[in-house]
């Protein structure tokens, strides 16, 4: 009897087991359904319909936080840098010998204000000269410079911008440090840190090194002069929209060699790299590219044009910088300085691009499915312009107080996510910088001139909102 | 250059052999990092130098942590060698 019951349970067991099993093929088929359909919408057999802007939404939204969240975390990380070593630091003007003009508090605000653009007009048109020079070279069949260009210039920022600032930091929190650790922890920082961008390396060192070189970046840029900074913020996001957004832009040259060649373009871009083993759902693939623009004279150009040459404009504006400089009579400080900014504006720009991927996908196999799992890089990726630029624009407001650190933050944020959402509906490539920043200078501007002052007015009479 | 491209079976062990020598430059450190990337492979070889380049990569850091701690603490009585060996002068101190 109680043999018969146990074969009994065994059988219910068995069957519970089969359904639990059909139940999941049909699962996996409908995914596979819903790949199908999302693959044929990217290869333009279909249009796409009601049905699939639903999937549309629900891919958006799981992208949206593999995205935002490196972004959160690079901004957190400048507002922390700067509030700690670099707020107390008297104005150097570091700039200002690269500038045409210099800004001072003696001229009237109009003269600041023409001059500051005349500053950001000369950085842009440099940038858009150094990106044509490293799209002509791309197409020449001279990538080696560019990949050159950005294993030099990654090495060159890791090591002695980092140097730097752990320096500033340490002295900030007031602890001893000697040269002989302090050499062999940079140098060790410095060349794992351009093997696993520029070479081979494990998919969260990779995007801690990109966040990393953003911070330091960023936080170098923030020494530029006021006016300036924002100007140049404001054209930034204009020449990115042109640039990218323009139909017989240098962008869609350098994306068509980028694809009869096979090889990708050179250049620093950030991709949340998920890669999908299963027949899960597909995330479109988005490619976003940054467009590093090299500076070629001294001067800080921070434009980058709508090629997708990602190459990296430090490297190139190092080079750049240090054959224009050997001309030049400047001292060497002012020449590290140079070098640094330009790179750092150079690289500054980002051009996000969409681009439905065409690469050849890998099968691998899986125990049961035989459903083809692609070693696909369905992700979507934002170019290291965009990170830095966000980060500079919160790095302005860190030099004021908390409460518009905060406003900004929620603005960039905010325009990143309605970019990803145009990139979502639109499918195309789409620049990542105006929205945001467009966003993030209204809320610093209100935010510093009216809400501050009433928070302080409040607090002194004892007014609670 | 693009490192979102997987690695191939065939080249995985050329590129772990090229990390592994590339940490002999007292650069412990990559050995982490190539330990980070070819922490799942089960290729004997590869196996063999993730585990010593990590062993090797704990041995440097205890050295150093041993080295950064003397000389914290011993710095004042250096007199002048410590200060020339000091990247950083913390102020407040004699």
């Amino acid at each position: 009897m109680s043999s018969q019951n146990e074969s009994e349970e065994k059988k219910k067991k068995t069957k519970k087991r089969t359904n639990k099993k059909q139940n999941h093929k049909q699962k996996n088929k409908t995914k596979d359904v819903e790949f199908n359909t999302r693959y044929e919408i990217q290869e333009g057999k279909r249009e796409p319909g009601k049905e699939d802007l639903d999937y549309i939404v629900a891919v958006y939204t799981k992208q949206l936080r593999k995205v935002l969240i490196p972004v959160a975390v690079t901004m957190l990380l400048v507002v922390l840098v700067i509030r700690t070593a670099y707020k107390d630091k008297p104005e150097e003007g570091a700039f200002n010998d690269i500038m045409v003009y210099n800004e001072s508090d003696e001229d009237s605000a109009g003269f600041r204000f023409g001059g500051a653009l005349l500053n950001a007009v000369i950085v842009i048109a440099v940038i858009l000269v150094v990106t044509l020079i490293m799209v002509c070279l791309y197409m020449k069949g001279f990538d080696w410079i560019l990949v050159g260009w950005v294993i030099f210039s990654v090495f060159i920022i890791l090591t002695f911008y980092g140097l730097l600032t752990w320096l500033e930091i340490f002295q900030y929190l007031n602890k001893s440090l000697d040269w002989i650790s302090a050499l062999i922890v940079i140098l060790n920082f410095g060349v794992a840190g351009t093997i696993t961008i520029t070479w081979k390396g494990a998919k969260i060192i990779n995007q801690i090194y990109l966040i990393i070189i953003s911070v330091l970046f960023a936080a170098i840029l923030s020494t530029l002069p006021e006016y300036t900074t924002w100007i140049l913020l404001v054209l930034l996001a204009i020449y990115d929209l042109v640039v990218v957004l323009s139909p017989k832009g240098p962008l869609k040259m350098l994306v068509e060699t980028a694809e009869k060649k096979g090889k990708p373009i050179p250049g620093l871009i950030y991709s949340s790299m998920v890669w999908f083993m299963s027949t899960l759902e597909k995330s479109k693939a988005k490619k976003k590219r940054k467009n590093k623009k090299k500076n070629e004279k001294k001067k800080t150009s921070s434009s980058s044009e709508s090629n997708t040459t990602e190459s990296d404009d430090l490297l190139q504006n190092n080079k750049l910088l240090n054959s224009n400089s050997s001309e030049s009579e400047e001292n060497l400080i002012n020449e590290d300085d140079e070098i640094v900014k330009e790179e750092s504006e150079e690289n500054e720009k980002s051009k996000t691009k969409i681009k439905i991927s065409k690469k050849k996908k890998k099968t691998t196999k899986k125990k049961k499915d035989d459903n083809s799992s692609a070693l696909l890089d369905h992700s979507p990726k934002l170019g290291l312009g965009d990170f830095i630029f966000y980060s500079l624009l919160i790095s302005k407001a860190a030099y004021q107080d908390y409460t518009t650190v905060f406003t900004c933050f929620v603005a960039i944020l905010m325009g990143l996510s309605l970019t990803l959402f145009f990139l979502a509906l639109l499918q195309k490539a789409l620049p990542a910088l105006p929205l945001s920043i467009f966003f993030g200078i209204i809320f610093f501007f209100i935010t510093s001139n009216v809400l501050v002052p009433m928070n302080s007015l409040v607090f002194q009479d004892h007014v609670f909102l | 250059m693009d490192p979102t491209i997987p690695l191939k079976e065939e080249e995985k062990e050329t590129v772990c052999k090229k990390m592994w020598i590339i940490g002999f430059f007292g650069l412990p450190f990559v050995w982490f990092t190539m330990a980070c990337y070819f922490w799942k492979e089960k290729h004997p070889k590869i196996r063999f130098y993730v585990f010593w380049g990590l062993v090797g990569f704990f041995t440097e850091l205890l050295i150093l942590v041993f080295w950064m701690g003397i000389f914290v603490s011993k710095r004042d009585s250096w007199g002048e060698t410590g200060e020339s060996l000091s990247a950083v002068l913390p102020v407040g101190t004699q």
